[in-house]
C-alpha cells in the first residue's frame, strides 16, 4: 500500500476540529482569563487601578498638597468625601493622587526583580556546577533576613525616595524569581524537546530564547501578579517606617503610616487608603490566580467530574442489578453482559464500552487486546469495580463476578466483594507502592484486611507471599522499602499484594509494558503460573498480540469500545477473521522474513473516544469496506463463524 | 557540502564507505566532587569500549534493555555527549577536534528522533515553527518563499498535508506527531538519522505505517540510520548490521543475518527467543533469563552476563571448574576472566562469551 493512501483518511478525527489561526492565538489568553470569574473580576480591578494612576491627579477634586489648618481631621464630608487628614489636607484628592506612586513602586518593584532573578535564575539552570552552586548559595543567604530588615538596609544606604524604594523592594524580591526561574528552568531543560532541538544543532541562546523562555513564561507572569501585592505591602510598610514615599507626595502605604497616630481617634483616615492598598493586592492576586489555573498543563484537561446533583441523574442511568443467567454464572469467574459504558464529560456522555459480552472460566486467562482508545483499560477497571463513578458511568448491562453481580452494590458490599474475590496488577508498579512504607507494611494490611489473623499468621503469610512470587529471601525483604527493588521485582511485589486475599479474579492491565523485555516474560511466566496452580481466571489487559499467543488461553480483540473478534488463541491467532485482527497480526515487523518489504501497515489511527465512526467503527480503515454501504448502516453484531465471535458483515471473506 | 568544520580530519585507515566509525568509545559518569561535598558520585560506566562502524546508506541497531547504555551510546554518536575515551568519527570528520560551534554545525548531518513525539516537540510552536526553526538553526532557505516551498515538500514527504503545519503538537494524533518529528529531522537534509525507539510509544497499528515511512525515506534519500530499540523482530526487519548491549558494552555484534540468525552469545538467544512468534504457550520458559540487569553501579566481575547466564549455570552443572557465587555454582573463568569478542567463523558477526560455541541443549529441542 503506498504511502499516499495510508495517509488519505489519517487526517479525520483532528481536522474535524477547529485550527487555531494565528491571529486570533494573541486573543486566547484574554479570552481564557474572562472566562474565569476570578480572571474576570482580577482583569477588570487591575485595569481600573492602572486607569487611576494614570488619571489619578487629573480626576482629583481638589489640590491634594494645600493644607487647611481650619479643617484639620474632619470626617468624611460632602465636601471631602473621605475627610480631611491632619494638615487639613483632602483625603480623596491625595488617594487620587497617591496611587501613582503606589501602583508605581508595585509594578517597578517587581520589575527590577523580574529583570534581576530571572536571567540569575537561568544561568544557574543552564550553566549548573560551580555558577548554580554560588548563585543559590546568595540567594539563600539573601532568603534568611526578613524582607522588611533586608528592605531597610538598602534604603537606609540609598536614601529614602520612591526610586530607592522600588529598588529597595524590588532586591528583596529577586531571590523568588531566581529560585522560581532556576526550578521551571531546569524542569524545562530536562524535557526530551530540548534535547530534540540540541541535536537538531540550535545555540544556547537559541534553545533559551526559543524553547525554555515561552514555557516558563506563563509561570514567571503569575509569580509577578502575586509577588505584586507582596511588594505593595513591604513598600507600604517601609512607608510605615518613614522610609518610604518621602511628604509631602502623598502614597498610600506613606498615609496608612501618617494616620497611625490618629488611628483610635480618627480611624476613617487609615480606612479609606488602607481599602485601596488591599483592593490593588486583591486585584492582582485574582489575576495571578487565573492565570496560573491557564498555565497550570493539568487544569487543561477537560474535566471529567459529575455534574451537580449527577448522583440523582447516576441512579436512573444505572441498570437494575440484571439476573445472571444463573448456569452460565456458575461457570464463569467473570461474566459480562452487552456492558456499556460512558465517560462523564461537561458536553454529556461519551461512550467508551459500547455493548461489550465476555466471560472467563476458571483457570482460564483471557487476553483483551487494543490501542489507546479501544476502552479496553475502561472495561477492566469496571469488572475490578474500580471504575470511578464521578467519571465514568455505567449505563447498561451486567457484570458478575464469581456468580455475584458486581452492579448496583452498596460501597460496603461492593468492597467486600473486590476484597474477597478480585486482585488487580497494574502496569506501573512504581506507582502502585508507597515509598515511604516498607514492602512488609503493605504486605501485611493486604492480608489483615477484613480478617482476624494475629501478627505473626501475619507474617508468615506475608512470606509465604513472597515466596509464591519467587523472591528470595522473603524475611529480611519484608524490611525493605520500595526503592530498594527493581522495577521487576516490585511488579511481584505488587502481584503478591494482589494475590493477599487469595482472589478468584486476577485483573492485568498491561502488568509488563514499563518493564523491559526479559522481565516481562519472568513477570508473565510468573503470572501464568500462579494462575494455573491457583486455578484463577486471569484478565490479561495488552497491546501487544505476541504476549497473548504464549500467556493466553482466550483473546478478545476490542476496538473502539467494541469487540470485534473473540474466541481461544490458537483459532484467532490462527486465522483472524475480522480485518482489524487480521491487520494487526500482518503489521507486526516479521524478523528476517519481512525484510526489504514494507510491512502490511493499517490506514490511520485508532479514533478517539467521542469520535467512533457511525456503522462499523473499523469502516474508514477496512481494506475490507471499499465503499460497501452495508458497513455504514449499522453496527454489525459479533456473530458465531468457524469456532469463534465476530463482529464483521463480511467475515466469511477471511475465511476464503 | 560547505560544511564549515575547523579540521577536516581525515582518518587513513577508514574505509571512505564507512560514514560512522565508532572506535573503543566510553562515557563514564559521576566520580567528581560536587562543590561543597565531600565524597565523589560514584562512576557509572554507562558506555565501556565500544566500537562498529556503519556503512554509508545501511541501518545499524543497537538492542539493549533500559540500563544497557544505548542511550548514552546513540547520544555520543550525535555528539551530545562528549566521549570520556576513545573517538566519534562522522564522514572523516573526528567529533572531539571539533569545538562546540563545529559540532552544532556538524548537527545538520546527523540527525536525533527521539521515543515520544509527544514529549519531543515544544508544546508552543506550531508544525511550521518547528519544521521552520531547524532551517533557521541552520541558515538555510533564508527567503520566506523558498523557505515555505522547503517546508511543504517535506511534510509531503511524511505523509501529512499543509493542513497540519498550523496545528499544536496536542492538536496532532501519536502517528502524526512522529511525523513532525521525522521532518524536523530531514528537513536540514542529513546523511545520518539517529532513532531512539522510533515507534515504542505508538499504537500498533500505527507503528508498522512509521516503520515503513522510515523504509522509504532511507531508500528516498540515501539515508544511514542507526537505531536504538530493545525490539529483535524490528531489528531484524530492518537493519543491516547490530550490536547487542549489556552494561555498556557490545556482547555481540555484526551482521542482522548473523546475530538474528544463529545468535552465539546466551544474551542475544533470550532475546532472540522473546522475540520470535511462538506458535504454542510452552516453550517461553526455555527462554527466561533469571533476575534483571544488574546496576551499571556495580558492574559484575569477569563476564557481566554471568549473574543472569544460563549457559553459564548449564556448564558448571557439567563439571566445568566451578566456584560459589551469591548467584549461584557457576563457571570460574566466567566470574573472573573479562571476556573478548570472539569473531564467529565466517567472521561477520563476533561474541563476547568464552563458550560461544556452545549451545545450550534445552535452546536446541
Amino acid at each position: 500500500m503506498s504511502l499516499a493512501q495510508d495517509m488519505a483518511t489519517d487526517a479525520p478525527p483532528l481536522a474535524t476540529r477547529v485550527v487555531v489561526a494565528p491571529s486570533r492565538r494573541r486573543w486566547t489568553l484574554l479570552r481564557r482569563v474572562l472566562a474565569q470569574p476570578k480572571g474576570a473580576i482580577g482583569l477588570i480591578l487591575v485595569v481600573l487601578y492602572l486607569l487611576l494612576a494614570i488619571l489619578g491627579p487629573m480626576l482629583a477634586p481638589q489640590d491634594a498638597f494645600r493644607q487647611n489648618f481650619a479643617q484639620t481631621l474632619r470626617p468624611p464630608s460632602a465636601a471631602h468625601w473621605f475627610g480631611t487628614d491632619q494638615l487639613g489636607r483632602d483625603v480623596f484628592s491625595r488617594v487620587l493622587v497617591g496611587a501613582r506612586a503606589t501602583l508605581g513602586i508595585g509594578v517597578g518593584g517587581v520589575a527590577v526583580a523580574f529583570l534581576i532573578g530571572v536571567p540569575l535564575g537561568i544561568l544557574a539552570a543552564w550553566r549548573r556546577g560551580w555558577v548554580e552552586a554560588l548563585l543559590m548559595r546568595a540567594i539563600d543567604i539573601m532568603l534568611s533576613f526578613p524582607d522588611i530588615v533586608f528592605a531597610l538596609a538598602v534604603v537606609a544606604i540609598l536614601g529614602a525616595n520612591t526610586q530607592n524604594v522600588i529598588i529597595a523592594v524590588g532586591v528583596v524580591a529577586v531571590p523568588v524569581f531566581a529560585r522560581t526561574a532556576r526550578a521551571v528552568t531546569l524542569s524545562i531543560l530536562a524535557e526530551p524537546y530540548i534535547e530534540g532541538s540540541a541535536a537538531l544543532g540550535a545555540s544556547p541562546a537559541r534553545i533559551i530564547l526559543r524553547h525554555v523562555q515561552p514555557n516558563i513564561a506563563g509561570t514567571l507572569l503569575t509569580l509577578s501578579t502575586l509577588l505584586f501585592a507582596s511588594t505593595l505591602l513591604s513598600a507600604s510598610g517601609l512607608g510605615f517606617l518613614g522610609l518610604g514615599t518621602q511628604p509631602p507626595y502623598p502614597e498610600w502605604g506613606t498615609m496608612l503610616g501618617e494616620s497611625r497616630s490618629y488611628i483610635r481617634s480618627h480611624p476613617y483616615l487609615a480606612t479609606f487608603p488602607g481599602l485601596f492598598l488591599a483592593g490593588s493586592a486583591l486585584a492582582f492576586n485574582l489575576l495571578g490566580e487565573a492565570l496560573r489555573v491557564i498555565y497550570d498543563p493539568t487544569s487543561r484537561r477537560t474535566s471529567r467530574r459529575a455534574p451537580l446533583f449527577a448522583f440523582l441523574r447516576r441512579r436512573s442511568a444505572k441498570p437494575p442489578a440484571g439476573p445472571l443467567d444463573a448456569d452460565s454464572a456458575d461457570r464463569n469467574a467473570v461474566s459480562v453482559k452487552a456492558l456499556r459504558m460512558a465517560f462523564r464529560t461537561r458536553d454529556g456522555l461519551l461512550d467508551v464500552v459500547r455493548g461489550v459480552d465476555l466471560a472467563i472460566r476458571p483457570g482460564r486467562t483471557l487476553a483483551l487486546v487494543g490501542e489507546s482508545g479501544s476502552g479496553k483499560s475502561t472495561l477492566l477497571r469496571a469488572i475490578g469495580t474500580l471504575a470511578n463513578p464521578q467519571e465514568v458511568a455505567i449505563t447498561d448491562g451486567a457484570i458478575g463476578i464469581g456468580g455475584e453481580s458486581a452492579l448496583g452494590l452498596s460501597a460496603v458490599a461492593l468492597r467486600e466483594l473486590r476484597r474477597r474475590k478480585i486482585g488487580v496488577v497494574f502496569q506501573d508498579a512504581a506507582s502502585a507502592l508507597n515509598p515511604v512504607l516498607t514492602i512488609g507494611a503493605q504486605l501485611a494490611e493486604a492480608v489483615r484486611a477484613g480478617c482476624g489473623l494475629d501478627d505473626e499468621a501475619v507474617r508468615q503469610r506475608c512470606i509465604d507471599l513472597l515466596k509464591d512470587v519467587r523472591i528470595a529471601d522473603p524475611e529480611r525483604r519484608l524490611a525493605m522499602y520500595p526503592h530498594q527493588f527493581s522495577g521487576g521485582m516490585k511488579q511481584r511485589i505488587v502481584i503478591a499484594i494482589a494475590l493477599a486475599q487469595d482472589p478468584q479474579v486476577l485483573l492485568a492491565d498491561e502488568p509488563t509494558s514499563a518493564l523491559d523485555v526479559t522481565i516481562q516474560q519472568q513477570i508473565l511466566v510468573l503470572l501464568r503460573e500462579i494462575q494455573e496452580t491457583r486455578g484463577m481466571a486471569m484478565l490479561l489487559v495488552t497491546h501487544d498480540l505476541s504476549l497473548v499467543s504464549r500467556f493466553a488461553d482466550d483473546v478478545a480483540v476490542m476496538y473502539a469500545g467494541r469487540i470485534v473478534e473473540s474466541g481461544e488463541v490458537a483459532t484467532v491467532l490462527e486465522r483472524p477473521l475480522h480485518p482489524y485482527a487480521l491487520a494487526l497480526r500482518a503489521s507486526a515487523p516479521g524478523g528476517a522474513e519481512s525484510r526489504g518489504q514494507p510491512l502490511r501497515s493499517i490506514p490511520g489511527e485508532p479514533p478517539l473516544v467521542g469520535e467512533f465512526p457511525d456503522g462499523c467503527a473499523f469502516r474508514p480503515r477496512c481494506p475490507r469496506n471499499q465503499g460497501r454501504p452495508e458497513c455504514a448502516e449499522c453496527e454489525p453484531e459479533p456473530r458465531a463463524i468457524a469456532g469463534r465471535q465476530v463482529a464483521c458483515l463480511f467475515a466469511e471473506e477471511g475465511l476464503s | 557540502m560547505n560544511a564549515p568544520f575547523r579540521t577536516p580530519r581525515r582518518r587513513s585507515g577508514a574505509g571512505i564507505d564507512n560514514l560512522v566509525v565508532v572506535d573503543k568509545v566510553c562515557r563514564h559518569f559521576g566520580g567528581r566532587k560536587a562543590l561543597l561535598t565531600r565524597v565523589a558520585a560514584p562512576v557509572v560506566r554507562a558506555v565501556d569500549g565500544v566500537s562498529f562502524s556503519v556503512r554509508r546508506g545501511t541501518c545499524f541497531a543497537i538492542v539493549g534493555e533500559s540500563g544497557s547504555g544505548k542511550s548514552s551510546l546513540a547520544r555520543l554518536v550525535v555528539g551530545l555527549l562528549r566521549p570520556t575515551a576513545g573517538d566519534v568519527t562522522i564522514d572523516g570528520t573526528s567529533l572531539s577536534a571539533l569545538d562546540p560551534k563545529g559540532l552544532r554545525a556538524l548537527r545538520r548531518k546527523v540527525q536525533l528522533v527521539l521515543q515520544d513525539p509527544r514529549a519531543s516537540l515544544d508544546p508552543r510552536m506550531t508544525t511550521f515553527d518547528t519544521l521552520a526553526e531547524a532551517l533557521t538553526v541552520h541558515g538555510l532557505h533564508r527567503e520566506p518563499a523558498a523557505r515555505a516551498a522547503r517546508i511543504d515538500a517535506v511534510i509531503g514527504m511524511v505523509g501529512l498535508s499543509a493542513a497540519h503545519l498550523a496545528r499544536y503538537p496536542h492538536e496532532l494524533s501519536g502517528g502524526q506527531r512522529q511525523r513532525v518529528a521525522i521532518a524536523r529531522a530531514i528537513i536540514c537534509e542529513p546523511e545520518i538519522l539517529v532513532l531512539d525507539e522510533p515507534v515504542s510509544a505508538l499504537d500498533v497499528s500505527v507503528q508498522a505505517q512509521i516503520i515503513n515511512l522510515l523504509a522509504e525515506l532511507q531508500a528516498r534519500l540515501a539515508l544511514t540510520y542507526i537505531v536504538i530499540t530493545h525490539d529483535l523482530a524490528l531489528v531484524a526487519h530492518m537493519a543491516d548490521a547490530v550490536g547487542v548491549m549489556y552494561l555498556g558494552r557490545f556482547v555481540e555484534q555484526g551482521d542482522v543475518e548473523e546475530v538474528c540468525g544463529a545468535p552465539r552469545h546466551p544474551y542475544t538467544r533470550s532475546l532472540m527467543a522473546i522475540a520470535k512468534p511462538a506458535a504454542t504457550t510452552g516453550d517461553a520458559r526455555s527462554a527466561l533469563l533469571e533476575g534483571s540487569i544488574p546496576s551499571p553501579l556495580a558492574i559484575p566481575s569477569g563476564c557481566s552476563f554471568h549473574t543472569r547466564c544460563p549457559l553459564a549455570r548449564e556448564l558448571a552443572a557439567e563439571g566445568l571448574p566451578s566456584s560459589d557465587t551469591p548467584d549461584g555454582r557457576l563457571p570460574r573463568l566466567c566470574v573472573e576472566e573479562t571476556p573478548v569478542l570472539h569473531p564467529a567463523p565466517g567472521g561477520r558477526s563476533a561474541a563476547s562469551c568464552h563458550f560461544a560455541d556452545q549451545r545450550l541443549p534445552i535452546q536446541n529441542s
